[in-house]
């Protein structure tokens, strides 16, 4: 494959989707196998990942600052690219942006397509604030802060790279408006409803050729509650430690059941915009 | 070696001499007679020519390797024998040593044909204890909490296997070891003093008094991972598995050629792999109980 384009962004705001894709995409893949190992997902690594990073550069990014790992990062994912026989399925919740010297962060040579999930944020603020162990008002806080970055320790060796997620909204906007890259949107809301229809567009957006009957197995075999079981048997290496599970609910409407008033007018006054846009009702 | 080339630093590290234009954060001041390795201050090529293996900073080859810090310096390592480094102005001692001690070093012995592994090593109640682990599992801190508890450090970060008698021994590598401001607070020791690695990473070079400087057999190897689950979890590997896990936790093995030098490694860590019992012990990866940790072991060495 001498085409650079080889990597298809799997990009969102943290909970909102991204996981069951991959968990898909890993069982329409590899047909041959019975179930999916959430374990070892064929998308296996977030773009985040420090042993990505440190193995493609040829130096320990702990040995690096910040601004020299940001520098060397999109060379590092040009390399993972180059070095790759086949598509690869990349997991990023990184917002896109353009470094200070001008490059993007991801760079457009190496993108065959964005899947950008997007899932209403009253409702991703309920599930994050269970990821992350912390109130519903200090991750509306989180959801609003522009600098919020994982990783951002430097006093200690973070499990990943650094990554800024601005906003909610302005995560939404950097990949979908900003990139300038071939980007397809799929609310999360649609992935529960509409299932067979929504997971096939987005094969055939990403240039995939699969049957009707391919993506139905691929979406028995990915489905939440088959998740969710195998977390609870085996567990899930993606799981924060401070969460009680990573496949909580995953239901649309939660919010109604545990936002208070202000909170709903709180995350709707900042991103009611980007709300509507995106067919989310802020008459609430 | 030419006549006019001055040398005003002598080092032992990794179990060898080495003759150094430049100062080295950390190495050990010896003196010897014949040097093993020339550290020497030189324009480095921007390219090889014929690159078996890259990646983003470095290119090589079976006797060749070259690595570009843009901030910090360029470095050549041939032939196992020489590395010359182009210093960038105004880099820092301890900067460019980071890079010399670690990656260059790293490809130096591969080049030597020896087995490098990304583990550090420690005497701990006269057992000598080999502790591999990916980046931020925790090799330095429980190598430094060994100490603590009355062990004596034999390398932190890299340890070079020496299959010279007849049982692996890990050379001795140098008594400093490279840790976190985190772990130096969990561990109860200042940073007062101490060299930083780079000047914007609270990241320090720790001297440590008990070095160990004698060939030691191993007696275990622990692999030391993470996990999201509460309290510790030890499994002792067996067969081809011992193998895979001494493979993946091979210094820079991505740096080997594929040529010669992955066949020589491969008869290297499966020769370790048949000698020496290798357990993983897994912590949750938010907590280091050093306490536990150090007992599970003792309990398991």
């Amino acid at each position: 494959m001498d085409d650079l384009k080889k990597i298809v962004w799997l990009a969102s705001y943290p909970k909102s989707g991204n996981t069951w894709f991959r968990a898909f995409i890993t069982a329409l893949l590899h047909p041959e196998e019975p179930d999916v190992d959430i374990n070892n997902m064929h998308p296996s690594t977030i773009a985040s990942s420090r042993q990505l990073f440190d193995e493609l550069a040829g130096v320990p990014s702990a040995d690096l600052t910040p601004a020299e790992i940001s520098h060397l990062r999109p060379l590092v994912l040009r390399r993972h690219a180059m070095e790759s026989e086949e598509i690869i399925f990349q997991k990023v919740h990184d917002a896109y942006s353009i470094l200070h010297n001008g490059e993007p962060l991801f760079p457009t040579e190496i993108t065959k397509a964005v899947l950008y999930f997007i899932r209403n944020p009253l409702d991703m603020a309920v599930s994050f604030s269970h990821h992350l162990a912390t109130s519903i008002d200090k991750t509306i806080s989180i959801m609003n802060n522009p600098d919020y970055t994982f990783c951002q320790r430097i006093d200690r060796l973070n499990n990943q790279l650094q990554q800024n997620l601005s906003t909610w909204s302005g995560h939404v906007k950097s990949w979908v408006d900003d990139s300038g890259l071939p980007v397809m949107v799929i609310r999360y809301e649609d992935m529960h409803n509409e299932p067979i229809e929504v997971f096939s567009k987005a094969v055939a957006f990403i240039g995939l050729i699969k049957n009707r009957k391919e993506i139905e197995t691929a979406l028995e075999l990915a489905s939440f509650s088959r998740l969710k079981q195998q977390e609870q048997e085996k567990g899930f290496s993606e799981k924060s430690p401070a969460s009680a599970g990573f496949f909580r609910k995953g239901i649309v409407g939660d919010w109604k059941n545990v936002l208070t008033k202000e909170q709903v007018k709180h995350i709707i006054d900042v991103h009611g915009p980007m709300m509507k846009r995106f067919g989310y009702d802020i008459d609430v | 070696m030419s006549g006019k080339t001055k040398y005003p630093y002598s080092y032992r590290a990794y179990g060898l001499n080495i003759l150094s234009q430049l100062p080295v954060t950390g190495f050990e001041p010896a003196v010897f007679e014949t040097p093993d390795v020339h550290i020497k201050k030189g324009p480095v090529p921007e390219k090889l020519n014929n690159i078996i293996n890259q990646g983003v900073l470095y290119q090589s080859n079976e006797s060749e390797f070259i690595l570009h810090m843009e901030n910090v310096a360029a470095y050549y390592v041939k032939n196992g024998d020489e590395i010359v480094i182009q210093p960038i102005d105004n880099a820092s001692v301890g900067e460019i040593s980071a890079f010399l001690n670690g990656t260059s070093f790293g490809a130096l012995i591969h080049q030597r044909r020896l087995l490098p592994l990304h583990a550090s090593t420690v005497i701990f109640k006269d057992k000598c204890l080999v502790i591999a682990g990916i980046s931020g599992a925790g090799k330095s801190t429980l190598a430094m909490a060994l100490v603590k508890e009355g062990g004596t450090l034999v390398a932190d970060d890299i340890s070079v296997i020496d299959f010279s008698g007849e049982k692996p021994t890990v050379r001795p590598a140098f008594p400093t070891i490279k840790i976190w401001e985190d772990s130096l607070n969990h561990l109860d020791i200042a940073t007062t003093g101490l060299e930083p690695v780079r000047g914007e990473l609270k990241k320090y070079y720790l001297p440590v008094d008990k070095f160990n400087q004698t060939h030691r057999a191993i007696n275990h190897i622990f692999i030391l991972n993470t996990h999201n689950r509460p309290g510790l979890e030890i499994k002792t590997l067996q067969g081809v598995d011992k193998f895979r896990v001494l493979k993946k936790h091979t210094y820079f093995f991505r740096g080997i050629p594929k040529t010669g030098l992955e066949k020589n490694h491969f008869i290297l860590a499966n020769q370790l792999a048949i000698k020496v019992p290798v357990t993983i012990l897994a912590r949750p990866n938010r907590e280091f109980n050093t306490e536990k940790i150090v007992r599970a072991i003792s309990e398991n060495m």
